[in-house]
């Protein structure tokens, strides 16, 4: 307990110090920036140029995931400078642009940016928002597993059911479970569900089941409990799917667009040297 | 208890997140404990295995069978555990993990990215994808015309590889000068406002010390004012520790480097404004560093700057004794403002021109100035006696100007007599006035000198009447040439063919034949005896061809009429008025006054080009007799001789730049609209204010008498004070931005030209 406390404590410290750390490196930044746009000089550049570090930064977090074998610290400690930088440099980019934002390029250059940093926000809010509800659940479903089990529940409330046929009051619960859980064992959630999980559908289906408990004995009462049981893993398990897809989709969109944010950040530069004032 | 070692990674195997291909029956819950090869073939074929249930049909070993020992944990949920059984060992097709999902996917896009850039590069078109924005709309036919290709490198020296094939390689800059430099030519100079170098040192050096940043000048001394930047030049002169660092900064001459772009950024769009340029980047370099325009900003000095003039025009005589005895308002606006055009200051003007401002007073009293002609020429008397003396050379000298030493000798005569090297010592007694009874001991003087002029009129009469306007013109430029000890310039030389312009030579063969009696040609007449009528000898018609035609007593034309021993037949001569200029010669134009014996022009009002003309030279001659020895007389009211007063208004300056130049002095110096300043104003907006519209509100009479013959530096207004603008001007009200008032780019020199002094600070 002393020790989750002192971890906690270490983390919030830690996050004082690098967000104080951004915001001084902004202000600094923002400073610089003006004394340079005030000195006639060219601020463009100045913030250009700053970015273009900052950006690099942002790429350490890949190669330190590649160099497991030397001590580089901690990849969370990584992560999380990843993260301050990642909010600095998207401070920087909102300087360095001019808005509106023109040509097909610039504009095409920016939008990557900003659906890299904007993907890096969301993922470091859901990162820290996401295992509070999933921790509401209470068991933890591995993302890559989770097609399996699910289809395991599907099997076993079809078992089940069969099952149910060979007792009398069972004839009850196999046209319920035919017309009404079936479907829901078999289908996949709808799109709307995996952006806005709800228990909805899990509610109702429990309600359902328990209204049948009039029309069964002990035997089909027994069944129903472990129908219910399955309806309610297989819904956790859709939970677990949407709310874990949604982390990954949004992750893989951060970093499937990170080389190309790369590969038009070293053409524009290329461009800016071509075409600034002075001869190559 | 911890499960360690193979046994764990067969029963559980762990996940490993990073492998490019996992198992096809992953999803079904029976994922193979070995899982797919490194290049994704499934394990169960691997080649060692010989109970490969796919091939041989046999049990698997017992490496296939723990692999299908994978059981699901699901909590509450029964085992699938069957289902390995019914699909048993058969191969699976292995898919492509996440993180190798996510890898192919982002190297793809990579890519492609990669590749249609450089598609698009390779692309006519790709001026039009990379460009970084349009252009303003100034310069927007640069990128949008369709007459150029590469029309990048018209502005980007390093766009494309034609420039540097050409070996035409210029920097971006000097783009930009190509261009512009028609209305701002010294654009290469790349300083500050275009100054020169030398200017802005010694604007720097007075505003440093006028602001105690210089500590001390050491051997500087900084004359305020001072057009030399000698001692600033050496950077070696004021390496002093005495000296300020901005000093030090600004003797470097890589500080006094401008770049167009440095202000001027271009892309952002058709409607962007390319002079737009904060206040603070503005006070970068300046010494005097201040928040806004009403706070701190240096207090106007000598603004409006006095300026040179060319009328004589004060205000203050004109409101307090002319206006008012006629109790007529003094609305300012009635002789500056034309809201029809736009000047350098918007629609007020220096003056609106003499018809629409001066000519409802004055242009009655122009035109009666010379009522009776503007004599130019007039016979000086003598006395018979000197007549008959036949060594004078005077005999035809006519009866009517034989009653003895008197007469005067106009400025135009007295200018033509000049050439005559003979009529010094004559023309020296002569006063100014060129009364000849005025002359000094006139008693003992006044014979020779009249008997000395009436020659060398008769001289200059055959004279010009032999050669016509080129003796004229040849006395004219011999007088001036003398006069000013050197070569004419082309305005003066333009001056003297105006002088001639219009001056009929016939007029001097009328003098000879009705003054001396003398025949045209050379051929001695009968002298005459008496004066005819008056004929005036105007350009358009001619009395004395008139009476030819009637039968005088011309021989050739008894001739004609053949009939040249009959007296011709008494013609009934209609009967004539006596000469007069504003009757006869109403629209202009030269005459003869035989009655005093005199020859006349009668001038067309204002702006009479002879008069104008004759002024000018009046004033030349005059200002280079005042330091001649030649003359002891002063000479400097010729050109109040010349009628209409021209030079009581308009102020003929002998070393005004004009009066050498092909300029006109004649014409009121105005702002230009093409020259740029430091300081620009409008008054167009200033006017719709009913608070200033009266002028009053900033233009206000300086206490004290204006001198009206002041040409060099005038101005008879107090100058204006920071807070009449800052009133107005403050945040939240009219602007308050520096190129509000202030151009960057200047074409005058701050402080050579007295029209761009108005810096007000």
């Amino acid at each position: 307990m002393d020790a989750t406390q002192g971890r906690l404590a270490s983390l919030r410290r830690r996050r004082i110090i690098a967000s104080s750390l951004t915001l001084l490196a902004v202000i600094a930044t923002a400073v610089a920036v003006q004394s340079v746009a005030n000195r006639l000089g060219d601020a463009s550049t100045a913030t250009g140029w700053t970015l273009l570090v900052a950006t690099a930064g942002l790429y350490l977090l890949s190669l330190r995931k590649k160099l497991i074998q030397h001590r580089l610290g901690s990849v969370s400690a990584w992560l999380q400078m990843h993260t301050y930088m990642g909010s600095f440099a998207s401070i920087v980019f909102l300087m360095h642009i001019g808005w509106p934002i023109r040509g097909w390029f610039e504009i095409a250059l920016a939008t990557c940016f900003a659906i890299v940093a904007v993907t890096g926000i969301v993922l470091t809010y859901m990162s820290r928002v996401l295992p509070k509800r999933l921790s509401t659940i209470k068991q933890d479903f591995r993302l890559e597993l989770i097609p399996a089990l699910r289809l395991s529940v599907t099997k076993d409330a079809h078992e089940l059911a069969i099952h149910s046929a060979s007792f009398g009051e069972g004839a009850t619960l196999v046209e319920f479970y035919q017309i009404r859980l079936l479907p829901f064992f078999l289908s996949r959630r709808s799109w709307f569900y995996r952006f806005v999980p709800t228990g909805f559908t899990r509610r109702q289906l429990l309600r359902e089941l328990h209204d049948l408990d009039r029309y069964l004995a002990e035997q089909g009462l027994q069944s129903r409990m472990q129908l219910a049981t399955m309806v309610q893993t297989k819904d956790d398990l859709d939970y677990h799917y949407a709310l874990q897809t949604r982390l990954r989709t949004l992750f893989v969109m951060h970093i499937a667009l990170t080389w190309s944010l790369a590969v038009m950040i070293a053409i524009h530069v290329v461009l800016v040297y071509r075409f600034q004032g002075t001869v190559l | 208890m911890t499960k360690v070692g193979p046994q764990r990674d067969v029963t559980e195997p762990r996940f490993r997140p990073n492998t490019t291909w996992v198992c096809g029956h992953s999803d079904l819950g029976f994922a193979c404990a070995l899982g797919p090869t490194s290049n994704g073939k499934c394990g169960n074929h691997h080649p060692t295995c010989a109970h490969d249930p796919a091939t041989s049909g046999a049990p698997a070993c017992s490496s296939c069978e723990l692999a299908c020992h994978k059981r699901l944990n699901v909590e509450g949920t029964p085992s699938p555990w069957r289902e390995c059984e019914t699909v048993g060992h058969a191969p699976c097709v292995p898919v492509r993990s996440a993180w190798s999902v996510r890898n192919q996917l982002a190297l793809n896009l990579a890519l492609a990215t990669a590749g249609i850039l450089l598609c698009m590069m390779a692309f006519p078109q790709r001026e039009a994808t990379f460009v970084p924005g349009s252009l303003s709309s100034k310069h927007a036919q640069i990128l949008d015309n369709r007459v150029v290709s590469e029309r990048c490198s018209l502005c980007h020296p390093n766009s494309h590889t034609l420039a540097k094939a050409s070996g035409e390689i210029a920097t971006q800059d000097e783009l930009c000068a190509r261009c512009h430099e028609g209305h701002l030519p010294k654009l290469h100079e790349r300083s500050p406002h275009d100054l020169d170098r030398a200017e802005v040192k010694q604007l720097t050096l007075t505003a440093l010390a006028s602001r105690g940043l210089l500590v001390s000048f050491g051997q500087l001394e900084i004359e305020k004012g001072s057009q030399s930047a000698g001692p600033y030049d050496s950077p070696s002169s004021v390496n002093e520790p005495a000296v300020a660092p901005q000093l030090q900064a600004l003797l470097t001459s890589s500080e006094l480097k401008t770049e167009c772009a440095s202000c001027h950024v271009e892309h952002h769009g058709r409607q962007s404004d390319l002079q737009a340029i904060s206040d603070t980047r503005c006070q970068a370099c300046h010494a005097k560093q201040f928040t806004s325009f009403g706070n701190g900003h240096p207090e106007f000095s000598n603004y409006p700057a006095a300026q040179p003039r060319r009328i004589a025009f004060t205000h203050k005589a004109h409101l307090e004794k002319h206006f008012s005895k006629k109790n007529e308002p003094f609305d300012c606006s009635q002789c500056h403002v034309d809201s029809n055009r736009r000047g350098g200051v918007g629609s007020v003007f220096r003056t609106l021109g003499f018809e629409a401002t001066c000519a409802r007073c004055h242009n009655e009293s122009i035109n009666a100035a010379a009522i009776d002609g503007w004599v130019l020429l007039q016979l000086p008397s003598v006395k018979p006696e000197d007549v008959q003396q036949s060594g004078l050379g005077l005999s035809d000298w006519p009866s009517t100007a034989q009653f003895g030493y008197e007469g005067s000798i106009p400025l135009v005569m007295r200018a033509l007599l000049t050439a005559d090297t003979s009529l010094d010592t004559a023309l020296k007694r002569l006063p100014e006035s060129g009364d000849i009874q005025s002359i000094a001991e006139y008693a003992k003087l006044g014979r020779d000198t009249t008997i000395s002029l009436a020659g060398g009129a008769r001289a200059l009469i055959g004279d010009i009447a032999a050669n016509g306007q080129v003796a004229w013109k040849m006395r004219l430029e011999s007088v001036l040439t003398t006069a000013l000890a050197r070569e004419l310039s082309p305005r003066e030389l333009k001056l003297v063919d105006e002088l001639c312009a219009g001056l009929p030579p016939d007029v001097f063969r009328q003098m000879q034949q009705n003054w001396f009696g003398e025949r045209v040609g050379g051929i001695a007449e009968n002298p005459v005896t008496a004066p005819q009528a008056h004929r005036p000898v105007a350009q358009m018609a001619s009395v004395q061809d008139e009476d030819r035609l009637l039968g005088s007593a011309e021989p050739n034309e008894d001739l004609l009429l053949g009939s040249v021993s009959e007296p011709a037949a008494p013609l009934v001569m209609p009967k004539q008025t006596k000469l007069r200029g504003a009757i006869h010669v109403v629209q202009g134009g030269w005459y003869l006054d035989n009655e005093t014996l005199s020859l006349r022009y009668m001038p067309r009002g204002h702006s009479d080009a002879t008069l104008a003309a004759w002024s000018e030279f009046a004033t030349l001659w005059a200002g280079a007799k005042v330091g001649s020895s030649k003359n002891s007389v002063p000479l400097t009211a010729f050109s109040k001789q010349v009628p209409g007063g021209c030079t009581q208004c308009h102020v003929l300056n002998i070393h005004d730049a004009a009066l050498r130049n092909p300029d006109s002095p004649w014409t009121a110096i105005s702002n230009p609209t093409t020259a740029r300043s430091i300081t620009q104003f409008d008054h167009t907006p200033h006017l719709t204010l009913p608070t200033v519209s009266d002028c009053k509100y900033c233009h206000q009479l300086a206490n004290g008498q204006a001198e009206t013959n002041a040409f060099d530096l005038y101005c008879e207004f107090k100058s204006l004070h920071l807070e009449q603008c800052s009133a107005c001007h403050r945040p939240n009200a009219a602007s308050t931005s520096c190129t509000h008032c202030h151009n960057y780019h200047v074409t005058v020199p701050a402080l050579a030209n007295p029209l761009s002094a108005g810096t007000g600070h």
